[in-house]
This record gives C-alpha cells, structure tokens and sequence, in this order.
C-alpha cells in the first residue's frame, strides 16, 4: 500500500519540495499531496486512482529535476517512487534491475561490491536512477562505456491508455521497441511511470582510477592566458582526446566566477582495461596545462554544482596514495572511492542551469565570452557559486549506431557544457537567472553562432543543441527548442508518435514534455 | 419541407469583402429582410473572429440595425462570456502555446459603460496541456468561470476577483476516456460548459461520450456522470427553463437527446427522447415557448417540445445554405433566433409566443465569424442580480 502524505501530514513540508528549493514557486502551485510507492504494484494502484480522480500526476524519483517539471502541480499528486530503491539481481533471473528510486551513489556501491559492475552514469550521489537514465545519464565514465541508457536492455513501465487504464508493460528492443527507444534518453516525466531499469549487461568497474586537479588562479590569469587555457582543453577533447587509448580519462574544467579566488579542472584517469600501469595519456594532458599557469595538486576544488560533498553514510575509508607523475602529483585511488567523493550531497539549495554539446573546441570569441562573463557582476548578488562546469565528452558515447536506438540525438560532441549558479535567497532568483541567460545568450550570438538561431547552439557544425537531463525552461522562447534538445533528424517527430500511441491522454506532461 | 430561400454563403461573402457591415445591413433592408421586428432594448453585441485577423467586433445593437464600435485585435477567440454584471468581458483563446507553454488562455477585456466598448486587462493562461480550449462559461454569481478544453481533455477553473480580474487556475480536472469513432474519439474532447442554476457544471465530452455535472467550492468536484451510447460524440447542451430536463446535441451521431436532470442534486438521470436524428450540433431553448432549435451544417430545425413529456416533434426547418453554424442564442425577449455562422452573425425573427421561426432580419456580415455574445446595452457595466439566461 502507498503512504499517502497530505497536507496535514508533518512530513508535507518537506515532500513537496524536490532537492531545488525554487518549488513550488508559491504555495498555491504545491501539490496537494504526495503518495509514496514501495513496489509496482503499488505505482499501478495509485497511478490508477489518481488518473481516475482527474488529477494530474508527476512522478519523482531523486528530486534533482532543474526545472519546476515535479514539483509545480497545482493541487495535483507526485508519484514519489524513491522507495523503490533495489539495485541488483532478483533470484532466478540474470539480469541487472535498478529500482527508479536507487541513488546513483547506492547504485554505484551496490553493484559494485556484489558484481564489480557498474553503470557509465552521472557524478551527484544523490541523482535519482529514474529521471537520470530515462534522460541519458552520463558521468566520468562514460568516454568509455558511453550513456547509461546505452546499456539498458528494458524498462518496467506503467502507461496510461486511452479509456485511463493503467497498462504495466516492459518495453524492450523486442515489445513496445519504439516505447523502450523513447525511454532511452528522451526525458522523465514524458510516456509513463518506469518502475524498473533493466541491464542485460553492465561494464565492469575500473580496478583503480587517478585523480588529479589542476588550480588556476584568477590574479594570474589575463584574458590571452584563459583564452589559452580554453583552447588547450578544447583543442585536446576535440583531437587526440578522441582516440580510444583516452577513452578512459575524463576531465572537468570548472570556471567558477572571479569572486572566487581561481577555478580549476579535475581529471579522472584510467586505462581502457580499467587499469593504470600506462599514465603516459594523463602526464601528457597534465603538461599542456602547466604551460599555461596551472598546477597540479591532489586536492578537489569545492565538488561541481556548488555543493560540497558529504551527507553520505557509506563513504569508503580513504585509501589514497599521492604519486608523482612527472612534475604534477596526483592521487592513486580505489575507484569506489573516488566516486564516493565525488557525489556530493543532496543540494537543497536555489539553482539555474543551462547546457550546451559542442563539436568543436573553444574559439578565442567564445573564450572571451566566459571570461567576459565571469567577470561581470549583477548588482549586489553573490556570484560566488557561479561557474560554468565543461566537461569532456565523446569517446564510447560516439560509437556510431546509439543514435537510431535510443532518443540520445547527441552523437558528435567532444565537449559537453553547463553554465549554472546557486543561491539561497528568493529575492534573488530573477537576478541570478538574468545573469546566466545573458551570459549564455551573448555567447550563442557571437560570430560562432548559427545566424538563424541567435541566442542558441542550434546543431550544425559548432554546436549540437543541449542536453534534456539540464532542462532550461528559457530555451521554451524559441520555437525550435525541440530541435535544440532533441536534435534535426526526426527524432523529435518520433517521439511525438510515441506520445500520441502510448499517453494519448497526455497525462504525463510538464513544461518541456514531449508535445502531441 | 425548407420555408425560405436558402442565405447562401455568397451573399455574405460578397458583402462582407465589398461593403462595411453596417452598409450591407441597410442594403438588404426591404430588399431581403422582413419587416424589423418589434422594437427591442438596444444591446451590445460581441462578435468574435478567427481567419487572418482574428478579433472582436462590438456592435451597437438597435434592433436590425448594428452599427460597428470597434474591432479590436485578439489571439484566437473561440468562445465569448460576459460578467453577468456586464463589466468584463472573457475571450477564450483557442491556441497550443501561450507565452512558451502548452495551453491556452482567456483574456479579460473591460467593457465601457455606454458603449460597450472594450479594453484588454490581459490574458491569463491556463493549466499546463490545456491546450485548443473550446467553451467558457461563467457562474451565475459571477465569482468563478470553466473552460472545456478540447485539445488537452481537461476542466478549468479560474476564480473571478470583485474588481471582475481572473485568478490563476484554482482546479483541474485531467479527463481520460475514448469512443470508437477513431478520428473524434480517441481522447476525451470536451466541449461544452453550461451552469444551471444552482451554480452546477454540465459539461459535454465528445471524445469520452460522457456529460458529466461538477459542483465547485474550492475547485471542481465531480457529482455525477452519464455515459452516452458509444460513439454518441456530444457536442452541444441546453437546458430547459424548468431545470428538469437537458438537451444534448450529439454531433457525431447526429443526433438529438433529451435526458431528465435533478438540478438539486446535479444528477442526470434517465433519457426520455431516444433520438432525434440529425441535428446534432447546437442547441439553443427558446426562454418561453417550448421551442428548442438546434443544427448541423447549415440547416437549422425547431422542435416542439411537448410540456408534460419533454418529447420533441420537429416543427419547421430551414437552410443557411453553405454557411456553417456554430451557435444558436434565443434572445431573452423570446423575438429572434441569433445564428452565428461562419460568415456573420444572422437574426432570425421569431414568435414570441409560438417559438416559430420567422423571416431572416438582419445579417451582420463578417468572415471567420466564430463566437458571439450580447447583452442589453442598459446592463453593461452596471451591476445587476445573476441571470440564468444564456443570452
Ligand atoms: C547535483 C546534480 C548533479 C548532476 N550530475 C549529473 C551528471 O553528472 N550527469 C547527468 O547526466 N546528469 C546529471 N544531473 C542531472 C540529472 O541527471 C537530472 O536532474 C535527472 O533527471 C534527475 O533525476 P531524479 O530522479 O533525481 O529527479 P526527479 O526530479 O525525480 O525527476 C526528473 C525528471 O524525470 C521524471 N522522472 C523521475 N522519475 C521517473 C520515473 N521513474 N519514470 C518516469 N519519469 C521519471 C520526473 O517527472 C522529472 O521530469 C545532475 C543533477 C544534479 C542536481
């Protein structure tokens, strides 16, 4: 049986926010309640019941969604499924499951110790499986294991039929194919309500990785150096960065605003056979930055998305080891452990996001741009957690075919970007969001840019749209924002049939879902 | 069986490309039209259209002669309502976007005292998927109004301030439901809205072929539904002055049913005219004499209604030929049958006492003409006690 939090219950204040303390924008958009599911059956039940009191539901999983998708639901329901938490293998079958409730850090962990497996997915440990996957889901590994929806073989899903019957079906390449494409990568929130990740397969996790940072110091740091910094990291993503022995190394550059006293780049590393005994790759990388003002050190940056880490039960012991390499000291570590720190805690803070693919490194325009915008203050708003996070992309997630199997359009891209930043007071949520879209919209008007689409990386031969896992309710403007999330070769229209075949009642929809 | 020469859609074409509408009103006077009916109250007319330049049109009302006041340019209007005061005026506007998100939106508009002339105070959106709404209407009291959204198979409730302002959607009812006719049918669609007079909601779903009567305190709440033959596909209510039975006009069956109605309870109960074949599109009462007229096409019937059984007999029918007629209003007067159609908005001259049609008055020639409302001109903006009257 479902627990069902209503507003009278003392744990309604807390449900009816997700991790982004943005939503409800006012009480009156609050869900009026919460109904937590611990299996299924009990989804289907009150999936049923909701759709037949004429209420709309939204589902939940991790809470992390950027955008009010969840949690603005006007005296609707939230199908809250992060009970339903299982990672692993059910007895008799062979297959991997993940409960749409695990958190991708008890995934990781799960998995780990009882298979050595794991899934290519993204870096926060609080991520809920269940709008991560559906959406792509991508983290350090996936240079070398591609998109955790690559891996998935089914899903469990709860659609809703044309007379408001809940149908459980189990989509995969062999029933409802064009439902179980729509699922991998298409967006959460869209088609049903996925109660069960299903992995025929899953890749084995690295022995060991290497982690290195690099600092750069914003006094040190004139417009030509950070110009040469962009276009080093660019350059390498965009070149030797793609050939297969670098498969295994992943890099996050951080601009964090000037506010902040430098920024700074973090790179995990192993072989392609999950080893390190060659790290002739990452010294090489680690050179190109020395040379222009950064040095290596063996301690993170404050972790991305502006949270520190913490809040997390079962971190492993610390079983680092410094290595020099060169002139740069890195750390050797357990892989568990390195994503461990990696994971962050739930965020509960006020966040913006924006994203963009790139298919190319960075030009001198849009080098200066970032540096031009990080530089600039808004007024008396604390830019401090303002950055733009650039993340190394390609690799196994390029491997051709992914494209016409899953709904991942985004297939050509060597780096992977997500302007963001954070704040806790209400009052200064239109300024911060000003910021970043002027920000964001000067650098997509530059001479780089798609003329007929300003103010955008619309694909072509730069860009390749955005990501819809960092859903930017602004990008709404443009007519084409479909194009952008979804790409220009038709698999927009086809999902749109998916919509009308399997929610022909559009029961599942939110600001950006899939329109019929 | 058809009494008059059909008022064929070229006539209106032609006068509404060559000649201002209050013009082509004075042309066809003794050439075409019958005698003006009796002298009536002067009203306000809305005239709301679609087309290339969608907008509404108010007219001055002097029995046959309408004399344009302004036209003022909206998004998408497809269905008209008035404050039951007569100080706003509620445009529906049928789109799948507004301001980047999908669904649709009512625009309020002022409505100036002696002139009926309007100013737009903006729009306000409606529930997310909301989209291609189709119907509004407002409570008697004035302080709540409902929308039929077709396109997103949905209810809305929107709360109406003293100052006559909308509130954001205070409740959404997320319809689901299909019928066999693949291309009508295969979601819920609904259609119409109408309140009687206990404040209940009548709602009309052509793609579920169910009605289903809400009450509404902080939102909607559902105290009853019928379920229609499959494939009945209604379209189009109307309620009888007695309260006691309802009309459905079925579009796609292309029928007329007659189903009794507890208004005290806001129960539909059972059918009592099986089915009158076809005239399945709208319906319109007249307030006094037992007549209900409805359509299709761009036929018009009025039926008899027998007073003890609610049972209908047809009476007369006539043709508005190649015009199509999306609404029939009887005036409150009981003296004419207003045909908005497709191409303007005709007065038909009707017995007061009978309910029998008479000749065509006046035509107001419009192109894309889509929904209609009007009021007397001494009620506009001046505050007076509820009516029931859907006028
Ligand atoms: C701190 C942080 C770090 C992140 N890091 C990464 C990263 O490294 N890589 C990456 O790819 N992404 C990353 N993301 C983005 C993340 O993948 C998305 O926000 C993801 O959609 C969150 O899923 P959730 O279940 O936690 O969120 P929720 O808010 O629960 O759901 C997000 C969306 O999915 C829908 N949904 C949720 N569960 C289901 C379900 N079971 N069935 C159908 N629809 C469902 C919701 O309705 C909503 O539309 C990060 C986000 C944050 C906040």
């Amino acid at each position: 049986m479902a627990i069902v939090v209503s507003r009278h219950d003392s744990r309604y204040q807390t449900l009816k926010q997700g991790q982004n303390l943005r939503w409800p924008s006012v009480e009156a958009n609050a869900a009026a309640r919460i109904v937590l599911c611990e299996n299924a059956a009990d989804a289907a039940d009150a999936l049923q019941a909701i759709v037949s009191e004429g209420v709309r539901p939204t589902v939940r999983s991790g809470g992390h969604c950027y955008e009010d998708f969840v949690v603005n639901n006007p005296a609707g329901a939230i199908l809250d499924l992060s009970l339903m938490s299982t990672v692993g293998k059910r007895s008799g079958e062979s297959v991997y499951r993940i409960g749409p409730g695990a958190q991708l850090w008890n995934a990781y962990s799960e998995l780990y110790k009882r298979y050595g497996a794991t899934l290519p997915a993204g870096t926060c440990g609080t991520v809920g499986a269940g709008g991560h996957i559906t959406g792509g889901g991508y983290g350090l590994l996936s240079r070398l294991h591609g998109l955790s929806c690559d891996w998935l073989s089914a899903v469990d899903i709860l659609t809703v039929d044309a007379k408001g019957t809940v149908v459980p079906r189990t989509a995969s390449a062999h029933r409802d194919a064009d439902l179980f494409r729509a699922c991998r990568g298409g967006g959460g929130g869209n088609f049903g309500v996925i109660t069960s990740y299903v992995f025929d397969e899953l890749p084995q996790a690295p022995a060991e990785v290497i982690e290195a940072h690099v600092r750069f110091i914003w006094s040190d740091t004139t417009v030509e150096r950070f110009v040469r910094i962009m276009k080093t990291f660019g350059d390498y993503w965009e070149t030797r960065g793609q050939a297969p022995d670098t498969w295994g190394m992943f890099a996050v550059l951080t601009v964090a605003h000037h506010s902040n006293p430098g920024f700074g780049m973090s790179v995990q590393f192993c072989n392609p056979d999950g080893t390190c005994n060659d790290l002739t790759v990452l010294n090489d990388y680690l050179d190109l930055f020395a040379q222009c003002g950064g040095v290596t050190t063996t301690t993170a940056p404050k972790t991305t998305h502006g949270q520190p880490s913490g809040g997390k039960a079962a971190t492993p012991r610390d079983p680092t080891e410094a290595v020099c390499l060169g002139v740069h000291t890195v750390r050797r570590t357990s892989w568990l452990y390195a994503t461990a720190t990696e994971a962050g805690g739930p965020g509960r803070l006020r966040g913006k996001y924006k994203s963009v693919y790139m298919k190319r490194g960075f030009t001198e325009a849009e080098a200066r741009c970032i540096y031009k915008h990080m530089h600039r203050t808004a007024g008396s708003i604390d830019l401090k957690a303002s950055m733009v996070e650039i993340d190394s992309y390609g690799g196994a997630i390029n491997r051709p075919g992914f494209a016409n199997t899953t709904a991942m359009a985004q297939r050509s891209s060597v780096i992977k970007m997500q302007p963001m930043t954070f704040w806790s007071d209400a009052e200064d949520d239109a300024a911060h969001s000003t910021w970043l879209n002027d920000f964001y919209t000067e650098l997509y008007s530059g001479p780089d840019s798609d003329p007929l689409h300003p103010g955008t990386p619309f694909p072509g031969p730069r860009y390749e749209g955005c990501y819809i896992n960092y859903p930017d309710k602004e990008m709404l403007a443009y007519p084409y924002w479909p194009q952008l999330y979804y790409g220009v070769e038709g698999l927009y229209p086809f999902l749109q049939a998916v919509k009308r075949k399997y929610d022909p009642n559009n029961i599942f929809h939110h600001a950006m879902s899939i329109r019929n | 069986m058809f009494e008059h020469e059909p008022w064929n859609r070229r006539r209106f074409l032609q006068a509404s490309l060559t000649l201002p509408a209050s013009r082509y009103t004075r042309l066809l006077h003794g050439a075409l039209l019958s005698q003006d009916m009796t002298a009536v109250l002067p009203h306000v007319a809305f005239l709301g259209t679609t087309g290339e330049s969608p907008g509404i049109h108010v007219y001055r009302a002097d029995g046959q002669r309408w004399i344009l006041q302004q036209a003022i340019a909206t998004k998408a209007p497809v269905s008209l309502a008035l404050h039951p005061d007569g100080r706003m005026l509620y445009v529906l506007q049928e789109l799948s976007e507004w301001e980047g998100l999908p669904r649709g939106a009512v625009e309020t508009f002022q409505v100036e005292t002696s002139t009926g002339k309007l100013r737009s105070l903006g729009c306000q959106g409606l529930s997310l998927s909301a989209i291609m709404p189709r119907h509004l209407a407002v409570s008697p009291d004035g302080t709540a109004l409902v929308v039929a959204v077709q396109g997103g198979g949905a209810y809305n409730l929107l709360p109406i301030g003293v100052d006559g302002q909308l509130g954001t959607v205070r409740s959404i009812v997320k319809e689901t439901g299909c019928g066999p006719d693949a291309q009508h049918q295969g979601s819920a669609r609904p259609q119409t809205v109408l309140f009687d007079r206990n404040g209940h909601v009548i709602t009309a779903d052509m793609g579920s072929d169910r009605l289903t009567v809400f009450g509404y305190d902080a939102g909607l709440r559902t105290l009853s539904r019928h379920l229609l033959p499959a494939g009945s596909g209604p379209r189009h209510l109307a309620l009888h002055p007695s309260s006691r039975r309802l009309y459905v006009a079925n579009v796609l069956s292309s029928s007329i049913i007659g189903l009794h109605y507890d208004a005290h309870a806001g129960v539909i109960r059972d059918q009592f005219v099986q089915s009158c074949e076809g005239y399945g599109e709208t319906l319109a009462i007249h307030p006094s004499s037992d007549t209900l007229y409805s359509s299709r096409g761009d036929e018009i019937a009025a039926w008899r209604i027998a007073p003890a059984t609610g049972m209908l007999s047809v009476k007369q029918r006539t043709r508005m030929a190649a015009t199509v007629v999306h609404e029939l209003i009887a005036s409150a007067e009981g003296q004419a049958l207003i045909a908005v159609t497709s191409c303007g908005v005709a007065r038909i001259r009707v017995d007061s006492t009978t309910g029998a049609l008479g000749n065509l008055v006046s035509i107001t020639p419009m192109a894309a003409t889509r929904c209609f409302t009007m009021k007397p001109l001494d009620t506009i903006g001046a505050p007076q006690l509820p009516s029931m009257q859907h006028r």
